[in-house]
């Protein structure tokens, strides 16, 4: 038999091995991970076996039988069946980073009234359960030590109601976010469910083995007992497993403990809860198996039905080590839900009541004030907590408003499913239900007997239905939660729904991906965010907090575009969420940085949004779901380089095209503004972007040898009418091949008219050859004469004759070594070019004898480098004059018109067929004999011509008879410097 | 919804085959495990559920 002073040293050694955890985990790293283990939170799930369950579950077996299983039943089905209650759930609190009920409720009808009231029901519905985990271990004490009659432990109470309260200090004062705060709960929880399980498994495997001798022994024992077997199958009390079920399941909702280690622990700590579905229910099954061989082995030692009978099973085996384990399993159990209940409840009455009650002062310290906050609160629950268990001295009694305690949590399930399920429901709806549904609570629980005898409970078509007769608390159960769904139901109907609030319930009902409420923020500076919260939360605590925020979502002090400013509020609002709760956070973040009515440019944000949350969409909604990826797929696969940027010139999007176009990977390109670009695409694309051309053409990047030739093209797309949100697309089309391709065609069709001329050159240079050679021979004659001077002169013209021959071509042959592309500032006189265009024409002597005749204005100045029309004339007139016979006249004329030069090349040859007028300027596209034309001719015009901003037409027939064709070249003017 | 289409039908399932489980259970006699069996078998059907919903990716339904 254990003594008084044995269970001190347990208690002592329990809670050193408890505070010696806490401190492991804050020190070490391979602890500290640990607790973000899956696994650590499955098991921390085990707190749903209170101390109570613990020590009377075999009770109530007993009375029970097979019901009394409803409990771990029911909570087991709520796990299971988590896709229709839990996983929604959580994941709106993962989303708005929600820890409580309260926070939930305050949420979802935005009112902070609903998230008060909430608290203070929870509260106060609560404390009773609380109450009852230290009279369970009270009275287990008392059985341990051999009297069940003994006056009640006061010390051991005390005890740990300090050791509990200290904890919870500690875990709530040493770090201020919850996601810190929840990594030594979990660890600790999970510590005291590991051993309440193991207490439970030793005392199960003691029964069968140390008792009945193995299951062949139990299953022989139970034969000889028969009325054992049929009080498990057909107890004298039966209670509606219904609503039994349906009690525990609500519980995981309403009991505040375990909505903060489900949710709170999930939500804090990343995706935990994936496999919690099924291993909490194989956990709770594992605590159910020992129920009842510990409860049969008990009866088997005489266990007459008084106090529990696994500490009854203890003391009768005899075996010491088995009492410890049995009073350390409940002093676990117990000390697990004081602590998270001392957590939950002053997490939400700090942020829904004090705070309320009374706001912060920027002037003093927050973090300071929040931690006095927290620690007065935990002092206080702890006091209310024990002050109830002083005054409660009847244990029945107590157990009776423990009971109700359940009850009152299924008064918050309408307002869950309707959260979730219907978005009609309103805050007026859901505080009229809660209050018609607590207020029947009530009377049941300071009137039960005055209610019952009151009414004719058999008439009443749920306890037909559920036969609930035999319970008062079924009875309240059924009744307080139709007075709350027909409250909710009727109120909302009837009232109207604030337009938040709309929004909101469109968010939880739809899984809606956008954050509810989500506007831009007028302010592009982490150090104006700074100094907007200062106000509302002091100075320091507002730089730390951005400080936090900006750390987290890997961004530096300074100017921030739209979407940085976005997510920096985002991580500002998790962050105070967490230190102050979704109701001051909110109030806080909206007085300190007022919404801005325009929502444009904020699509990466929305995109981190939809990806972030990985959530099924159905109908439409999946359409466009796929859809989205379908584009952005698209975008990114596209061979051409593509961006998207918003109205500030925030990149938006950026394709893997253009990322090996630009060398700048898509982390680094996407948020920034086009300008921030690394050199030259900083100041290229943004250049572009303010212009107001929608395409520009042959644009050389980077040095003429190393660069890249683009092409850039944009397009602004329309506003969106819903979201209001427009977005520019760029397109940036590489085309250095094509540009080295084609100097190359240039280059052969350059050399190809050199060979053409070259017998003309040969033919021209000639006739002066032989007139100087002519000169030459009758030099000494004319010496002799005198006429010596008059000869050299001759020489000397002919000799000039040549050069300007030799020269034209020269320049011709050496033209495309201008291969810089467009030269803004080159221009040149048409007159001039016109002239020697024709002049080298005239030197191909097997060509037709055609006239051309010049009607180019004076001073008229063409924005093209000379070179380059040259050519460009030579190869229009050089088909000119193929297509026409001997001695026709092909007249080039041109004028200034405004802003344009219009030079006209008119010919009197066959004609171009209208069939053929749209392939001319297609490269090799000739309607020469093979080897009389590489058709390249007219296409390398039209490219000069695109090049330098101009155009081309082309019309033909120009007479009535059908003959003749006449091009119409427009270029910009210029001016000779 | 966040309801795979396979979860449906296995609470559907099971809430059809709850009154003949019960009724199994409650005639167990010396067989009072029964009632484990049975909600193991269920932690093992949705054990499974969840792995086929992980593998396949997000629900469908």
């Amino acid at each position: 038999m254990l003594s008084a002073g044995i269970l001190l040293i347990l208690v002592v050694l329990f809670f050193a091995a408890w505070f010696g955890l806490s401190a492991l985990i804050d020190v070490n790293t391979s602890w500290r991970k640990f607790t973000k283990k899956p696994i650590a939170y499955h098991i921390s799930l085990g707190i749903i076996g209170s101390a109570w369950t613990f020590y009377t579950i075999t009770g109530l077996v007993q009375n029970y039988g097979i019901s009394a299983f409803s409990y771990y039943i029911g909570i087991s089905a709520v796990f299971l069946s988590a896709p229709l209650l839990l996983l929604p759930l959580l994941q709106l609190c993962k989303r708005y980073q929600l820890t409580s009920l309260a926070d939930l409720m305050s949420f979802r009808f935005r009112s902070p009234t609903a998230g008060t009231t909430t608290t203070l029901l929870l509260t106060l519905s609560i404390l009773p359960f609380y109450t009852l985990q230290l009279e369970t271990l009270a009275e287990a004490c008392n059985q341990l030590l051999g009297d069940l009659n003994a006056e009640r432990p006061y010390w051991l109470v005390t005890l740990f109601i300090i050791f509990t309260a200290g904890s919870a200090l500690q875990l709530a004062t040493r770090h201020n976010a919850t996601s810190q705060r929840h990594q030594n709960l979990i660890a600790l929880i999970a510590f005291s469910t590991v051993l309440k399980v193991v207490a439970l498994i030793a005392l199960g495997a003691f029964a069968i083995w140390g008792v009945f001798d193995g299951l062949d022994g139990m299953e022989q024992w139970l034969y000889d007992h028969p009325d054992t077997l049929n009080q498990f199958y057909n107890p004298s009390v039966t209670p509606s497993y219904q609503i039994l079920i349906l009690i525990f399941f609500a519980s995981i909702i309403g009991m505040p403990h375990l909505f903060h280690m489900v949710f709170a622990g999930a939500t804090t700590s990343g995706r935990r809860f994936e496999n919690a579905r099924w291993a909490v229910p194989l956990l709770l099954l594992v605590m159910s198996l020992p129920v009842l061989p510990t409860l049969w082995a008990s009866q088997h030692l005489g266990f007459d039905g008084q106090g529990f009978a696994s500490v009854a099973l203890a003391r009768a085996g005899n075996a010491s080590w088995l009492s410890a384990l049995t009073f350390l399993g409940g002093l676990a159990a117990a000390a697990g839900i004081i602590v998270a209940l001392n957590l939950a409840l002053s997490t939400m009455l700090v942020n829904h009541v004090v705070l309320r009650i009374s706001p912060l002062n920027p002037s003093q310290n927050i973090y300071q004030k929040l931690n006095v906050i927290r620690r007065a609160t935990i002092v206080g629950i702890s006091c209310l907590g024990f002050l109830l268990y002083i005054v409660m001295q009847d244990a029945d009694k107590l157990q009776g408003f423990a009971l109700m305690s359940f009850t009152a949590s299924l008064q918050f399930m309408p307002g869950c499913i309707a959260l979730l399920y219907w978005r009609g429901a309103n805050r007026d709806g859901f505080l009229t239900g809660l209050f018609a549904g607590f207020t029947v609570w009530l009377m049941f629980v300071f009137f039960p007997e005055g209610i019952i005898s009151g009414l004719d409970t058999s008439e009443l078509w749920f306890t037909l239905r559920f036969d609930v007769s035999a319970n008062i608390w079924a009875i309240s159960a059924a009744m307080s939660l139709m007075a709350n769904v027909i409250g909710l139901i009727l109120i909302s109907w009837l009232s109207d729904m604030r337009r938040e609030e709309r929004k909101v319930a469109l968010a939880c009902v739809l899984n809606n991906q956008t954050q509810a409420d989500q506007h831009l923020v007028d302010s592009h500076s982490a150090h104006d965010i700074a100094q907007r919260l200062a106000p509302t939360l002091g100075d320091v605590p507002a730089r730390n907090e951005v400080r936090r925020a900006l750390k987290q979502i890997n961004l530096n002090w300074g100017v921030l575009n739209a979407s940085q400013v976005s997510e920096l509020i985002s991580a500002l609002e998790v962050n105070l969420t967490q230190l102050l709760g979704p109701v001051i956070a909110e109030q806080t973040l909206r007085n300190a940085l007022p919404y801005s009515d325009d929502l444009e440019g904020d699509i990466v944000y929305l995109e981190n949004q939809l990806e972030a949350v990985h959530t099924q969409l159905q109908g439409v909604a999946g359409e466009l779901r796929t859809m989205r990826a379908n584009y952005q797929s698209m975008l990114l696969e596209l061979p051409i380089g593509a961006l998207t940027y918003d109205t500030n010139r925030s990149i938006t999007s950026w394709n893997r095209a253009i990322a090996e176009i630009t060398g700048i990977d898509q982390k680094h390109a996407l948020k920034q503004p086009l300008a921030s670009l690394a050199s030259p695409w900083g100041d290229l694309l943004s250049d572009f972007a303010q212009g107001h051309l929608r395409h520009s053409y042959k644009r050389l990047v980077g040095s003429e040898h190393e660069g890249r030739w683009v092409n850039l093209h944009k397009a602004a797309v329309e506003r969106h009418t819903v979201s209001n949100l427009q977005e520019q697309f760029l397109l940036i089309e590489d085309i250095s091949e094509t540009q080295t391709l084609e100097q190359e065609l240039i280059h052969s069709e350059r050399l190809a008219s050199i060979g053409r001329l070259a017998a003309g050159v040969a033919h021209e240079i000639g006739n002066p050859v032989t007139g100087i050679a002519c000169l030459a021979q009758n030099l000494n004659d004319d010496i002799k004469e005198g006429n010596a001077g008059q000869t050299a002169k001759d020489i000397l013209t002919q000799t000039d004759r040549i050069n300007t021959i030799v020269r034209s071509l020269m320049n011709f042959a050496h033209g495309d070594t201008y291969a810089g592309g467009v030269d803004d500032h080159a221009c040149s006189d048409l007159g001039y070019c016109c002239r020697e265009a024709t002049k080298l024409l005239a030197l191909d002597k097997e060509k037709q004898h055609v006239s051309f005749v010049l009607h180019i204005e004076d001073n008229t100045v063409v924005a093209i480098d000379e070179q380059r029309l040259i050519q460009l004339l030579i190869n229009l007139l050089s088909n000119a004059r193929d297509a026409s016979t001997e001695g026709q006249t092909i007249t080039i004329s041109g004028k200034r018109v405004g802003d344009a030069v219009n030079i006209d090349v008119v010919d009197q040859g066959c004609g171009i067929p209208a069939d053929h007028q749209e392939k001319i300027f297609e490269p090799f596209f000739t309607t020469k004999d093979t080897g009389s034309g590489t058709g390249l001719g007219l296409s390398l015009v039209y490219a000069i011509i695109e090049q330098h901003s101009g155009n081309i037409a082309v019309q033909s027939p120009v007479t009535t008879d059908g003959r003749g064709t006449r091009f119409v070249i427009t270029l910009p003017v210029g001016q000779l410097r | 919804m966040l309801i795979h289409r396979s979860t449906i039908l296995i609470l559907f399932a099971l809430l059809l085959m709850a009154p003949s489980l019960r009724d199994w259970v409650m005639q167990g006699g010396v067989a009072w495990y029964r009632m484990f069996v049975v909600w193991f078998f269920i932690i093992m059907l949705l054990a499974w559920n969840q792995r086929l919903i992980k593998r396949r990716g997000r629900p469908r339904a």
